[in-house]
């Protein structure tokens, strides 16, 4: 299960569900969870020491975080034959990415079991953006300290899940370089600054994930809310539809283990091999 | 509905087979499933009812129909009833030995009808297995069986929908379950059609806390923009599809359902007193659970959009059962 983070997290995001998914399968089913560029703890091999440089001028592009997560799996797996079977499983962003990055994992040969997008539907993403700008001026500029930004994230209720923001929250907030001149903890990842990219993010989304050759799931949190082409797409029956009550945008966070339960489960449904029965997206 | 029987004409005037999803995804679903078991009651031999995917308790907990009946009626009582209902549903029909429908489509695991007639069907559609591919399979341009992408059931292609149709003796295989734009697909030469009859197909999400109050643009739904069908078939199985698209929208179809609603259901016995009581009996524990929720729970503003003959019969049914508890 190679799991991609939204923008402003980290792969730590994916620590509790990564437990539980080894508790539920066993451990036949392995997760690689990522920090993608100019995120968590991934930084540039640059002879450049002026790390703020670095983060300003980080390009995010879709395109270009697509390339990072296939790179990524083709070095960690330089072989296409000797590698397992991969589940790609992206939270927001993240899901925008695994999409993307599916047909050219394909291309190289890599054998990709399916698609988890989590939580995130192209048409209400796009109308949610303009007011993305007034969400992170309400956040504040840091912390003093990391147990601040813990309790900060439960209040907000942007983690509902106290257990996984202990775990996760380290990951999305760096010491400030210069502790004088503001709160002792900064947000690792500046979102403002990513403002240019996030229309691009987003665009085409529910066409390519209809699109994938492989097993697809859609997991929403509290409704079923879905834009037209994602609704006629699943009244059709392209693809597997959860919706998980009790849960905020952050799914993975806030109910690991349900959330674990559906992707194993998906991923033993479509990864076992049975005689005369064609896999998803297979002629 | 009201404009799909407009459509085909009133039943019993004309014979109906339904094939199932009949709630959710929409602000109706209990007085849509409400009249067609009062239909089915009344007209046994000119309305069948089968079970489709949504007749779930799972799926009803997820797609609106159990948060409906939360906020209609204050309790899960008539879910739990609809859902004891939904179990006996049967799998499958078959008109006139050639014509067979289903919700779904074919499982891997059933060559012959007979076999769909073995299975014990009166439980919570499962996971897995015969019963449930019957209501979640869909036909596809693939050779053999597939997994189906919805994540139960089977895609099935055109040699094992020819080696069924031989197998069984069949014309046709009719069967719902996936959005048709144009109303109805035809696939394999004509030999399984895909009917969809709810024009315009518009889902309505509505979260549980929200109680709808007044009639405004409905700003939480998405519309596909399809048209509906209904096929009908003659005296000789000749085919007709007949196309139709969403009725005119009523207004203030909330505020005035809300306001009727609110009426206690002991004022329903200062109802006019030349309600003479009907004796009836039932033969079967299965028609009496129908009786039992038709009599309780159908809103009393509906009795007038019924066609006469069903409406006289019902709206006295639902006034002596009521009688009798208060």
């Amino acid at each position: 299960m190679v799991c991609h983070h939204g923008a402003g997290y980290s792969g730590l995001s994916f620590a509790c569900l990564a437990r539980e998914v080894g508790l539920l399968s066993r451990g036949e089913c392995g997760v690689l969870a990522i920090d993608c560029r100019g995120h968590g703890k991934t930084t540039r091999i640059s002879d450049d020491d002026d790390n703020g440089a670095e983060i300003e001028t980080e390009d995010l592009a879709i395109g270009i975080l697509t390339d990072d997560l296939v790179n990524l799996i083709s070095t960690v797996y330089p072989d296409p034959n000797s590698a397992p079977s991969l589940l790609l499983v992206g939270h927001s962003l993240g899901g925008s990415v695994s999409v993307r990055a599916c047909p050219l994992l394909q291309e190289r040969k890599y054998r990709i079991t399916g698609v988890g997008v989590l939580d995130v539907v192209e048409e209400f993403t796009l109308e949610a953006l303009p007011m993305m700008h007034s969400l992170l001026d309400a956040r504040p500029d840091g912390f003093n300290s990391p147990e601040e930004a813990v309790e900060w994230h439960v209040m907000t209720h942007a983690i509902r899940n106290v257990e996984s923001a202990r775990v996760s929250i380290p990951g999305i907030i760096i010491p400030n370089p210069d502790p004088s001149s503001g709160p002792a903890y900064l947000w690792r990842t500046p979102l403002r600054l990513t403002a240019p990219y996030w229309s691009s993010w987003f665009t085409g989304l529910s066409s390519k994930f209809l699109l994938t050759r492989t097993a697809r799931l859609l997991v929403l949190a509290g409704a079923e809310r879905l834009d037209k082409e994602l609704m006629i797409g699943q009244m059709q029956g392209k693809f597997q539809l959860v919706v998980l009550a009790n849960v905020g945008h952050m799914v993975h966070e806030d109910d690991p283990g349900r959330l674990a339960e559906v992707l194993v489960e998906f991923w033993r449904r479509n990864e076992r091999v049975v005689i005369g029965v064609k896999k998803v997206g297979e002629l | 509905m009201m404009e799909l029987f407009k459509v085909g004409g009133s039943c019993p005037d004309t014979n109906y087979l339904f094939m199932g999803d009949f709630v959710d995804r929409g602000f109706y679903s209990v007085e849509t499933f409400l009249l067609l078991l009062a239909l089915k009651v009344r007209y046994p031999e000119r309305m069948t009812l089968i079970r489709g995917n949504h007749e779930s308790r799972q799926i009803t907990q997820v797609y609106g129909f159990y948060d409906e009946c939360q906020r209609k009626y204050g309790s899960s009582n008539v879910w739990r009833w609809c859902c004891e209902v939904f179990d006996y549903l049967a799998l499958g029909a078959i008109v006139d030995g050639r014509v067979f429908c289903v919700h779904g489509g074919l499982s891997p695991n059933l060559q012959g009808i007979d076999q769909i007639r073995g299975i014990d069907r009166k439980q919570e559609v499962p996971h897995d297995g015969p019963m449930c591919d019957l209501l979640w399979s869909d036909p596809d341009d693939i050779t053999g069986w597939g997994l189906s992408p919805r994540g139960a059931g089977f895609l099935f292609g055109a040699d094992i929908t020819k080696a069924f149709a031989h197998h069984n003796a069949l014309d046709l295989i009719a069967r719902a379950h996936q959005l048709a734009m144009e109303g109805y697909k035809l696939m394999f030469e004509n030999l399984i059609v895909t009917v969809w009859s709810a024009p315009n197909y518009c889902y309505r999400w509505v979260p549980i806390s929200c109680i709808p109050c007044s009639r405004t643009e409905d700003s939480s739904s998405t519309s596909c923009g399809n048209v509906a069908s209904i096929l009908e078939l003659d005296e000789h199985l000749g085919q007709e599809y007949k196309v139709f698209s969403h009725a005119p929208p009523v207004s203030s179809p909330f505020v005035s359902y809300w306001l009727k609603l609110s009426v206690s259901p002991r004022m329903y016995a200062q109802y006019p007193q030349n309600v003479h009581r009907r004796t009836i009996s039932y033969d079967s524990p299965w028609s009496c659970r129908y009786i039992h929720l038709c009599f309780f729970f159908v809103p009393i503003d509906y009795c007038s959009r019924i066609p006469s003959t069903v409406a006289s019969a019902h709206h006295r049914l639902c006034i002596t059962k009521v009688m009798y508890y208060y």
